[in-house]
């Protein structure tokens, strides 16, 4: 991120009184409507939701409130509802297939795949720990949980896993859409309220962006994560609710004593979700850029596979990466990563002025096109030779490749030389290419050529199956004990502070 | 004309060089006796120990004794100066430089004799016994072109390779060499949740040293003892980043010098500067403080005063000295560095040094600037006019490679609010089981030892 872009647009918020756009396009693809989720865990009790609600974002959203959700058996009640219905929804939307040529290789792949939108980047991590506590559930104890929470554990891991890769749309955390999309005057750490953001962008009348964020997180109630005043609030619901239950599981009797916890949550939930409804309809009004489609089509390849491996082979996956799969999973990851940015910027001019001022990109005026002859493998072919003038101080080296953005995915321009001049720099550069029209600007034209290709990479070798010594442990690691091992387990018995005996141990 | 300086009776350390031989010849015993096996000996080294001599002598022992070996490093500039080096130690040795499409040797390296330029086919063909490659190259002639079945591995700059990248070239030898720097940037990934996989095994981001490490604790790690690049003055600055690592300078106090004339007539206006290069010449050290503002990362003003301070340097007939040349000589413009932390400071300073004909000055990242020696470096510091710290900024290793480029002086510019960043509590990091390292903690830690060390050597601009 430049400091000089990010300069400029604090001035220019800070004068004009609301945010500002980064981009002219949305570069994420938006359903409408998405499956929207909000979540709520206990203070402290990581895996466990203790409030989940879900729905098609226009609509009215269900709520799962489990009352106690340490309880395994009240747990899984509760979630239940939730479970089968995401494993309808996905089985559904995956079930209608397209044809994809790619190659010699003709695939089938969802026409379409679930989206899901969460407020935050919390949230997703959220849901990926309530995936992976799901998805390796046992039969312990001899009560098998019911399948569909095994197989929402697995969708809601892939979902997590997925949204590590950049661009992706399958599960669109709202609070990252809005800051990569709009400028403001929060700093990172503030930008994960998304309450503070859309204030930002929709301050009020007469009422100047800070003020409006400050007030709109102060206000705000964003799961999952609980503050201190909700989690006394919850806590004193939830003894109650044990209180009157004692040991009970039975849904005649705790259904009705957690009405309060719902009633509850449910206060808390409904803002959030009008909240997420009015960001999606505002980033829906802007137009895709045109790789969203291609993106979303890899997203709907990856959600294909996914159901393929889960639903229809009943497959598994590791709980943790092998070094192999971290390995091309990082560079996976480094290559989508190049990939997206490249996109947004040739295809977005208010994307490519950060490549701009930080000299990975030189805008100019073409102000001659010749034609000459070079030696490639002792032929003479010819090539052709640009010279640009930019208003510019221009410092790229000679040798340097540049794509110009009408031809990002295709050959590449090097850097022959350079000369300041009194207005700027002119640039000379040599197409590494036979000249076709396709490939050459006109003489006047302004044009934009920057390190960044859309082009596929470099095809690169898959490491070997079998990992070397340098990755194996001299000694085999222990098996891990079940995920759930130990809820059945009575917990212990509070200790009072007041009578506990000091240990001395920090004295 | 100058008065050359008076002959130091002997300008080497010889108790600590012969320390360092001692650790050396350990290494490559441990090394040869393991051959053969699949095991690995770690060598680590501080800034300017002298890595890739060592990495060059040793590669010539193991073929004097039959080995077939494949010498690796992660940048393409990083194995051109490796066949130099084992070239300049070894001239009959033959070499096959392995590379990517576009990335030939420069053409003074590729004349030398025995230096042959193979496909990867060729090489394997041929059982070239030296084959030096970058890791990405030799990982990738493995898997296609069973490039392999050499007798040893060696890696140079092994805390920059990471782990992923260690895992397709391991197999092309059962015994491995990896010799590094501890102090220098370690791998990096431009992914926002790069921890993902920290404090696991699998994470593909620790260093090549780091898995083996994990993975087989008992190999034997050997701490280089000795600077060669860094005189004494610098070392107490260099050991911030290197704890728990015992070094000295292999050269003697006062057997280096920086030799400026004086400032003339009319040259009140170039205070701050000329006090600056004369504290440097004097000390080692000078840390310039411009006045405290937050600023633009590329800040004109603090390349302005950087390009000065260059400028002034060379305009003040600099000469120096050391234990190579008794005799003083000019600083060339190309003996000069300047390090930065981000590439548009870098684009910024080229525009202001090339304007004033200073072209020959090498302007540079950090992570550029590794492995390189010059005699003077002005680096602009990661902190200066920053309103925030942050784990890019604190990182060490990035401290680390400024500041132990330099074999004469050393010229930090900052601001007068740097040092008030470190202030107080330092911010909550995150944890990672299994993972031990704090970088953001450490290079709190390493920025104010520097900040300490260099307060006798502050001149406010």
């Amino acid at each position: 991120m430049n400091t000089a872009l990010e300069a400029y647009f604090a001035a220019r918020i800070y004068s004009g009184g609301r945010a500002l756009r980064r981009t002219t396009f949305r570069h994420v693809h938006l359903a409408d409507p998405p499956l929207a989720i909000a979540m709520w865990r206990l203070g402290g009790e990581r895996f466990r939701a203790a409030a989940l609600a879900w729905g098609p974002l226009d609509g009215p959203f269900q709520l799962a409130v489990p009352g106690e959700p340490r309880n395994r058996d009240l747990y899984f009640a509760a979630l239940e509802p939730f479970a089968v219905d995401l494993c309808a929804r996905i089985r559904r939307v995956a079930a209608s297939r397209v044809a994809r040529q790619r190659g010699s290789v003709t695939e089938h792949i969802p026409a379409d795949a679930l989206q899901i939108v969460v407020p935050n980047k919390t949230t997703v991590n959220a849901l990926g720990l309530l995936g992976r506590y799901l998805a390796y559930l046992s039969d312990r104890g001899g009560v098998a949980p019911h399948p569909a929470l095994i197989e929402a554990g697995k969708h809601l891991r892939f979902y997590a896993r997925n949204a590590r890769v950049p661009g992706q749309a399958l599960l669109v955390p709202l609070d990252r859409l809005v800051a990569d999309h709009w400028a403001t005057l929060l700093s990172p750490f503030e930008q994960a309220n998304l309450a503070a953001l859309d204030a930002q962008i929709e301050p009020g009348p007469g009422r100047h962006p800070f003020a409006a964020s400050a007030a709109a997180e102060a206000a705000a109630r964003i799961g999952p994560e609980p503050t201190e005043d909700i989690d006394r609030v919850t806590g004193s619901l939830l003894s109650e609710f044990n209180a009157h239950r004692g040991t009970s599981t039975d849904p005649t009797v705790t259904e009705p004593l957690a009405g309060p916890l719902r009633e509850h949550y449910r206060d808390l939930i409904e803002p959030v979700w009008q909240l997420m409804n009015r960001v999606v309809a505002r980033e829906l009004q802007l137009t895709a850029a045109p790789s969203v489609y291609r993106r979303f089509e890899s997203d709907r390849a990856a959600f294909g596979r996914h159901v393929d491996w889960v639903v229809n082979q009943g497959g598994h996956y590791r709980t943790t990466d092998t070094p192999r799969q971290a390995a091309i999973t990082l560079r996976r990851l480094e290559d989508s990563l190049a990939r997206y940015e490249a996109d947004q910027a040739v295809e977005d001019p208010a994307c490519m002025i950060g490549h701009l001022l930080d000299g990975d990109a030189v805008r100019g005026t073409v102000a001659s096109l010749t034609e000459t002859k070079v030696v490639v493998n002792v032929r003479r072919v010819p090539r052709a030779v640009i010279a640009l003038d930019s208003p510019d101080p221009v410092t790229l080296p000679a040798g340097k490749e540049l794509w110009w953005t009408a031809t990002a995915s295709g050959e590449p321009w090097e850097v022959q030389s350079l000369q300041h001049t009194s207005t700027g720099s002119r640039v000379f550069l040599i197409l590494t290419a036979r000249p076709t029209p396709a490939r050459l600007p006109a003489v006047g034209d302004v044009i934009t050529l920057s390190t960044l290709c859309t082009g596929h990479s470099h095809p690169w070798p898959m490491p070997p199956a079998d990992p070397p010594w340098t990755h194996r442990p001299d000694t085999p690691l222990t098996e891990p004990e079940p995920i759930d091992s130990g809820d059945s387990e009575q917990p212990a018995a509070p200790v009072d502070a007041a009578a506990a005996e000091d240990p001395g141990r920090y004295t | 004309m100058t008065a050359d300086p008076a002959p130091v009776a002997d300008p080497l350390d010889q108790p600590v060089i012969a320390a360092a031989a001692a650790a050396e010849q350990t290494m490559r015993a441990d090394l040869m006796r393991l051959v053969g096996q699949e095991a690995a000996v770690v060598a680590a080294a501080p800034a300017g120990a002298g890595k890739s001599h060592f990495v060059a002598t040793t590669v010539g022992q193991l073929r004097a004794a039959g080995l077939r070996v494949a010498l690796a490093a992660p940048t393409n500039d990083q194995v051109q100066s490796l066949v130099e080096r084992v070239k300049q130690l070894h001239p009959d040795l033959p070499v096959a430089f392995v590379h990517a499409h576009g990335r030939e040797l420069p053409p003074d390296i590729a004349a030398l004799p025995g230096v042959t330029q193979p496909a990867a086919a060729d090489a394997q063909r041929r059982q070239d016994p030296l084959v030096i490659a970058t890791i990405d190259k030799l990982a990738d002639a493995f898997l296609r072109n069973d490039l392999g079945g050499f007798d040893v591995l060696v890696i140079d700059e092994a805390y920059q390779a990471d782990a992923a990248r260690y895992y397709t070239a391991a197999a092309v030898a059962p015994t491995h060499l990896l010799v590094g720097d501890t102090g220098q940037l370690d791998p990096f990934s431009p992914l926002d949740d790069a921890t993902y996989w920290r404090g696991g095994p699998e994470d593909p981001l620790q260093t090549a040293v780091g898995v083996l490490l994990r993975n087989h604790p008992g190999t034997p790690v050997h701490q280089i003892p000795i600077t060669w690049r860094l005189e004494p003055r610098a070392v107490p600055v260099a050991r911030c980043f290197y704890p728990g690592h015992e070094f000295s300078a292999a050269v003697r106090p006062g057997v280096r010098e920086l030799r400026l004339t004086r400032p003339g007539p009319g040259s009140q206006p170039l205070a701050p500067i000329d006090a600056a290069l004369d504290r440097a010449a004097r000390h080692g050290w000078a840390h310039v403080t411009l006045p405290g503002a937050p600023v633009l990362t590329a800040d004109p003003a603090t390349a302005v005063f950087i390009r000065e301070l260059v400028h002034r340097l060379l305009a003040r007939s600099a000469q120096v000295t050391c234990e190579n040349r008794p005799h003083l000589t000019s600083l060339e413009a190309s003996q000069i560095a300047v390090g930065v932390s981000h590439n548009d400071q870098k684009d910024l300073l080229r525009a202001f040094l090339d304007s004033y004909g200073l072209s020959a000055v090498r302007v540079d990242t950090a992570n550029r600037l590794q492995g390189l020696t010059f005699e003077v470096v002005v680096a602009w510091h990661p902190l200066a006019g920053a309103t925030l710290t942050d784990a890019f900024h604190l990182d060490p290793g990035r401290l680390c490679v400024l500041l132990t480029r330099h074999r004469q002086a050393c010229i930090v510019v900052g601001r007068d609010t740097d040092r008030t960043l470190l202030e107080g509590v330092p911010p909550a990091t995150p944890g990672f089981l299994g993972w031990d390292p704090d970088p953001i903690l450490d290079g709190w830690d390493a920025h104010e030892g520097v900040f300490r060390l260099l307060e006798p050597h502050v001149i406010q601009a």
